[in-house]
């Protein structure tokens, strides 16, 4: 009799749902530092309010200054999910058709993650703000939106950033390893570059010649779409590190 | 015990494996150099070689972890380079493990068992108490051969059809090694399967093989079953005169002497007749051992 029982997963069945599996624990491996990085979150745009309210009475939000959090923490998780899944993944007896398919749907469903949370904390500061009394306003002049009621257009931007950010993230991580230190911190410009692309010279673009919001998005998913392909590409032969 | 070589069915419990001109290089280093090997399905095959000799690129191939640079790889008759049904039964556990490693080993289990049809939790669950693993700890705070214990975990709960245990031991302490090598064998008589296991503890390991493939510098300098290879030498060990007395002439690959008793090692068949008149003559023949005999053969191997 076993003094330390396994309690497991009923097991999922292959080869057919292998993409899932690695989804679902991807997703499930970082709720716990999700929930931290929340967490974190809540204190600093609390702590955020009450400071501001100190020299007066606030009239913007201060959650819409996390956009760039809500783009490279979930970046920086996308660079770790290469070096720790991949080997565990094709170790485990699985393809990296299926681990590329299963980290691209794992990054979808913590995008998706993201952005409903993201616009709940809004919601919730734009609550907190109306009992006080004050103006919630949004000053920073690239969102999508101009209100947090508009609610969809918070998730499409949150959307649009933490998924260019974390398909730029899985890049890079896998530039790094594949091709080691040197290659993957040269090719930086190229990993990276469209996420900087989507932060600040989408938004420059879509002011300069008054595009919709469908058209900023459309661009948005075109570059998501030409990232997830390369790293598509990248991964399809990519050798498991041999470290052993 | 099977020793049929050659592809098996879908659902086979172990898988055979056919290589044909393996050639891997590294840039100007050739790892694998055209090598031709047949493993059969259904034995415990040792892999023997000394550092750098190929061994580990040899296994990575077999789990697709890499691609070759040139030749066919077939296991089970099939491609293993992206091959779903083929990659499912193929396991291949090193000492430094492919494991979520901020993530409880209790994860990582359940981990593998949504990806291996054969996993046996049970199994995994003994076996862990066999070595001491608390499942709710996370691998990057064990030691190196609790580590190690961790990868034979995930290798025999995993009741792969071939299983490929590259140098899995190196980091345990003796009793956790002996704890592996009856858990192995235990394994393998209540669920029989292919296992190439990769080792410099040969001493220990020899017990265990059917099969022995020895590569030297990234070829393959003899692939025999164990008791062939065993056959090529003779173990002598008796009083010193009558032991000098019968290597005369023999090559030596090694000899302890023990106050007046001498163990020699000698390579090749000794006639029936002469090891009848040494048996008579009051020394013990018996199998040559296989270290002695690997160190001797490398020694000597080609190129």
């Amino acid at each position: 009799m076993s003094t330390h029982p396994v309690t497991l997963d009923r097991p999922t069945p292959r080869p057919r749902a292998a993409h899932l599996h690695t989804a679902r624990h991807m997703v499930r491996g970082h709720l716990r530092l999700i929930g931290w990085f929340a967490v974190i979150a809540l204190v600093v745009i609390t702590v955020a309010i009450l400071t501001r309210f100190a020299f007066g009475q606030p009239q913007e939000s201060m959650a819409q200054f996390g956009r760039q959090a809500l783009v490279w923490f979930p970046f920086s998780i996308a660079i770790g999910a290469v070096s720790s899944y991949l080997p565990v993944h094709v170790a485990s007896g699985m393809t990296r058709r299926s681990y590329t398919a299963g980290v691209l749907l794992g990054t979808a469903v913590l995008t998706a993650g993201f952005a409903a949370g993201a616009a709940v904390v809004l919601l919730l500061e734009r609550g907190v703000y109306q009992v006080a009394g004050w103006s919630h306003g949004i000053s920073e002049w690239d969102p999508l939106y101009r209100s947090v009621t508009q609610v969809h257009l918070v998730l499409a931007d949150h959307v649009a950033l933490t998924g260019t950010a974390m398909v730029a993230g899985l890049l890079v991580g896998t530039t790094y390893y594949r091709y080691g230190p040197w290659v993957g911190t040269l090719s930086l410009p190229l990993t990276v570059g469209p996420l900087v692309v989507v932060l600040w010279v989408l938004p420059y673009l879509g002011a300069e010649h008054g595009w919709t919001v469908t058209q900023h998005l459309l661009a948005t998913a075109a570059i998501i779409a030409a990232l997830a392909g390369v790293f598509a590409v990248l991964i399809r032969d990519i050798t498991v590190s041999t470290r052993s | 015990m099977s020793t049929t070589t050659g592809s098996t069915t879908t659902g086979s419990t172990s898988m055979g494996v056919e290589l044909r001109g393996l050639t891997v290089r590294f840039g100007s280093t050739t790892a694998l150099d055209a090598v031709d090997l047949t493993i059969p399905a259904g034995t415990v095959c040792g892999l023997l070689g000394r550092n750098g000799s190929g061994k580990t690129t040899m296994l990575s191939v077999l789990a697709a972890f890499r691609r070759p640079t040139a030749g066919a790889v077939l296991v089970d008759g099939e491609d293993p380079w992206e091959n779903p049904r083929v990659l499912q039964d193929v396991c291949l556990v090193r000492e430094s493990g492919d494991v979520l490693a901020d993530l409880p080993m209790r994860e990582n289990l359940a981990y593998v068992a949504g990806a291996r049809p054969r996993f046996d939790a049970d199994v995994a669950g003994a076996l862990m108490d066999r070595f001491e693993l608390d499942p709710a700890k996370r691998p990057d705070r064990l030691s190196r051969g609790q580590r190690s214990a961790f990868g034979v975990v995930v290798g025999l709960a995993s009741r792969t059809a071939l299983t490929l245990l590259d140098e899995v031991h190196l980091g345990m302490d003796a009793p956790s090694r002996y704890a592996f090598y009856d858990a192995l064998l235990e394994e393998y008589v209540a669920h029989p399967r292919t296992i190439v296991l990769s080792s410099h503890l040969i001493d220990e390991v020899q017990r265990l093989l059917e099969t022995v493939v020895i590569l030297h510098r990234g070829g393959v300098l003899l692939t025999e079953d164990a008791e062939t290879l065993r056959g090529r030498g003779v173990s002598v060990t008796g009083p010193a005169e009558a032991v000098e007395e019968f290597t005369a002439g023999h090559q030596v690959l090694s000899r302890q002497q023990l106050g007046r008793t001498v163990q020699a090692m000698i390579h090749g068949e000794v006639p029936p007749e002469a090891a009848a008149r040494a048996v008579a003559s009051g020394l013990e023949l018996g199998p040559v051992d296989l270290q002695d005999l690997f160190v001797h053969l490398t020694a000597e191997g080609p190129r």
